[in-house]
C-alpha cells in the first residue's frame, strides 16, 4: 500500500472505501464507469470529471464518461497519447494538478468549447490495472472556489488505483461471461448440426449403411446423408465444404436441406448432381466450394452410379481384400454453375462393402505433423474385409493413438455401406 | 519475421510467390486479402502462382485460389498454379480444377499459358 495513504483524514480513507463499495457492485464496465465518475465528484467535491481510456488498437485516449457530455459528443472525443493534458499524463504516467487551466498550455480547451463548461482548475492521474497504464481519470473545479489540494491528490491517485483493479476484475468477468455465452451457442448448434445427420444406422436385408462423425470444433461442414429411394434404390451422400466454422457448417446445412427437398420431388440422380452444384454456384462465397460423393446403389442389379467431385476417392472393398477405387470423376461443386456433372457406374456386389471418407482421416496429424495417410488406412481396412463393422471402433481409435495427443485439426467423417449378412453379422 | 508471400508485378501479369511450407487455414486469410488488394487496385488480370516451396495445401487454401479465378475470370483474367509436391499437385488435381486453369509442375509451361 501507498504511503501517501497515510496522509489522508479519517473522513477521506472513509470516503474512499464507501467510493470503492460504490463501484465494486456491477459487472459491466462501462456501469463502472459511471459509478465511477460520479464518485470522483463526490470524493473531491468537484463540479465535474472525466475518464478516458486507451484504445489498444489506435493508442489514442478516448473520451468514455464525462459530466455535461452527450453519448454522441462524448464519442467524438479522441487525443493522442502525449497530445494535451491527458495526453500528458498518459505519456509520462504522472499526475498533474493544474491550479489554473487557462495558463496551462497543455489543458485542451475545446471540450469547454463544445460543453459551454468553463474549467478552472482540473487534477488529473493516470489509470493503471495490475498489468499497465488503462487511461486517465480527470477531476475538474474544485466547489468551493479554491483548487485541488495535496489530499485530493492523494484521495484521485487512491481512487484511480481502485478503479483500476475494478475495471481488470470486471473486464475479465465480461469477457468470460461473453465467452461463455457464445460457448452455449456453438454447443446450441453442434446438437443442430448433428440432428442433421442419420440418427441411426439403416439396416435392410442384406445391407448396413452407417456414419461416423467427429467435428474439430463444435461444427463443421462435414455431411454425411443416405436416403431409401425404393425397394431397390438408395442414395448415399458425403460431403466436405472448404474451409471450417459457421460459415462451412451453414452451406452443409444447405447442402441438406436441397438434397431433402430434391428427393422429394423424385429428381433423377443426374438432375439432382447439376441442380446441387448449380445452387452452391449461386448462393455460397467465391472462396467457397464442396467436395462430395453421391452415389446411387441399385441393390438389385448390384451396381452403384456415382458422382465424386473432387472427393477422396471411395472404396469397395471385397471379401478377398481386393479394393475397387471410386475416384474424383467431376470438377469440385460451386465453382461453375453450369457444369453438367457425369456419373460413372460401378459393379458393387453382395459380401462387399464401401467405405467413403472426408480428408480429415487421413490427414489427421501426430505432433511432428506426420500424416496418418492412405497406408495406414487401407490396413486397417484391409484387415477387417470380413469383420468391416469393426472399423467404427478400431480407425478412430486408430487416429487418437496416432496423432499422440496432438489437437484434431480437420473434421473426421466416414460412412459405409456394408452388403451381405456375412459382413453385417461381424458387428455380433 | 520470415516473408510469406512476394508479389512480382510484369507486363501482363503477376507472380504470387507463397514461402510457407504449409498452406493452409491462417495463412490463407493472408493470401486472399492479398489477392484482393491486386484485383481491386486492378494491377493485374492475370495471376501466376507459385507454390514449389509448398508441401501441403488445406480446402481453405484451394478456396483462396479458386476465389482469384472466380474474380479474374469475370474480369477476362486467368490464373496457373506451379507446384512441385507430389501431395500439392495430386490435391489440386483430384478437385479437377485444372478444367478452369492451368496446374502445372513445369514453371515455364504454366508461364506459357499466363502470356498466351
Amino acid at each position: 500500500m501507498n504511503k501517501a495513504i497515510h496522509k489522508l483524514s479519517r473522513k477521506s480513507l472513509e470516503a474512499l472505501i464507501e467510493a470503492f463499495e460504490y463501484i465494486s457492485s456491477p459487472l459491466n464496465p462501462d456501469e463502472v464507469l459511471k459509478l465511477v465518475l460520479e464518485q470522483v465528484s463526490n470524493l473531491l467535491n468537484a463540479e465535474a470529471g472525466s475518464i478516458f481510456l486507451i484504445d489498444e488498437k489506435t493508442k489514442n485516449l478516448e473520451l468514455k464518461v464525462a459530466t455535461n457530455l452527450s453519448a454522441d459528443e462524448i464519442e467524438k472525443i479522441k487525443v493522442p497519447i502525449g497530445k494535451g493534458l491527458a495526453g500528458y499524463v498518459a505519456e509520462h504516467e504522472v499526475l498533474v494538478n493544474i491550479k489554473d487551466a487557462e495558463k496551462d498550455n497543455r489543458f485542451y480547451s475545446n471540450i469547454d468549447a463544445i460543453t459551454g463548461f468553463k474549467t478552472k482548475n482540473i487534477l488529473t492521474v493516470p489509470l493503471k490495472t495490475s498489468e499497465k497504464l488503462v487511461g486517465v481519470i480527470q477531476a475538474l473545479n474544485k466547489r468551493n472556489g479554491e483548487s485541488f489540494s495535496e489530499e485530493d491528490e492523494i484521495l484521485l491517485t487512491e481512487f484511480s488505483r481502485l478503479v483500476g483493479l475494478t475495471l481488470e476484475k470486471t473486464w475479465f468477468l465480461s469477457q468470460l461471461i461473453e465467452k461463455q455465452l457464445i460457448e452455449a451457442d456453438l454447443e446450441i448448434a453442434s446438437k443442430i448440426q448433428e440432428n442433421l445427420l442419420p440418427k441411426k444406422e439403416l439396416c435392410l436385408e442384406n445391407l448396413m449403411i452407417r456414419g461416423f462423425y467427429k467435428p474439430a470444433r463444435y461444427i463443421s461442414g462435414d455431411y454425411y446423408d443416405f436416403f431409401v429411394l425404393n425397394d431397390n434404390e438408395i442414395m448415399i451422400v458425403l460431403g466436405d465444404v472448404a474451409g471450417k466454422g459457421a460459415q462451412a457448417s451453414l452451406i452443409m446445412a444447405s447442402v441438406k436441406a436441397y438434397l431433402s427437398a430434391a428427393i422429394e420431388s423424385h429428381l433423377d440422380f443426374t438432375t439432382i448432381s447439376n441442380n446441387l452444384n448449380k445452387f452452391l454456384a449461386l448462393h455460397t462465397p467465391f472462396d467457397k466450394f464442396i467436395t462430395i460423393f453421391l452415389g446411387l446403389i441399385d441393390l438389385k442389379k448390384n451396381k452403384i452410379t456415382y458422382i465424386n467431385s473432387g472427393h477422396e476417392p471411395g472404396i469397395i472393398c471385397t471379401l478377398d481384400g481386393k479394393f475397387i477405387y471410386l475416384h474424383s470423376n467431376n470438377i469440385i461443386m460451386g465453382v461453375i454453375e453450369d457444369f453438367e456433372y457425369i456419373p460413372t457406374e460401378q459393379e458393387f456386389p453382395g459380401n462387399s462393402f464401401l467405405f467413403i471418407y472426408t480428408d480429415g482421416v487421413t490427414e489427421a496429424n501426430d505432433k511432428n505433423d506426420n500424416r496418418f495417410g492412405n497406408e495406414r488406412l487401407n490396413s486397417i481396412i484391409l484387415k477387417n474385409t470380413k469383420t468391416p463393422v469393426k472399423i467404427f471402433q478400431e480407425l478412430p481409435e486408430a487416429i487418437i493413438q496416432f496423432a499422440n495427443g496432438k489437437e484434431q485439426f480437420d473434421d473426421i467423417t466416414f460412412i459405409m455401406v456394408i452388403r451381405g449378412d456375412e459382413l453385417i453379422g461381424s458387428k455380433h | 519475421m520470415d516473408k510469406k508471400f512476394n508479389v512480382e508485378e510484369l507486363q501482363n501479369f503477376c507472380i504470387i510467390t507463397v514461402f510457407e511450407h504449409m498452406a493452409a487455414a491462417p495463412l490463407t486469410i493472408e493470401f486472399k486479402n492479398l489477392i484482393d488488394e491486386l484485383i481491386q487496385k486492378n494491377k493485374c488480370k492475370n495471376i501466376l502462382f507459385d507454390l514449389t516451396r509448398v508441401e501441403f495445401v488445406d480446402s481453405s487454401f484451394i478456396g483462396a485460389v479458386v476465389y482469384a479465378y472466380k474474380n479474374l475470370n469475370k474480369l477476362g483474367g486467368k490464373i496457373a498454379v506451379v507446384v512441385k509436391s507430389s501431395l500439392v499437385y495430386d490435391r489440386f488435381m483430384v478437385s479437377q480444377l485444372d478444367r478452369l486453369f492451368k496446374i502445372s509442375s513445369n514453371y515455364e509451361e504454366a508461364e506459357n499459358y499466363i502470356k498466351e
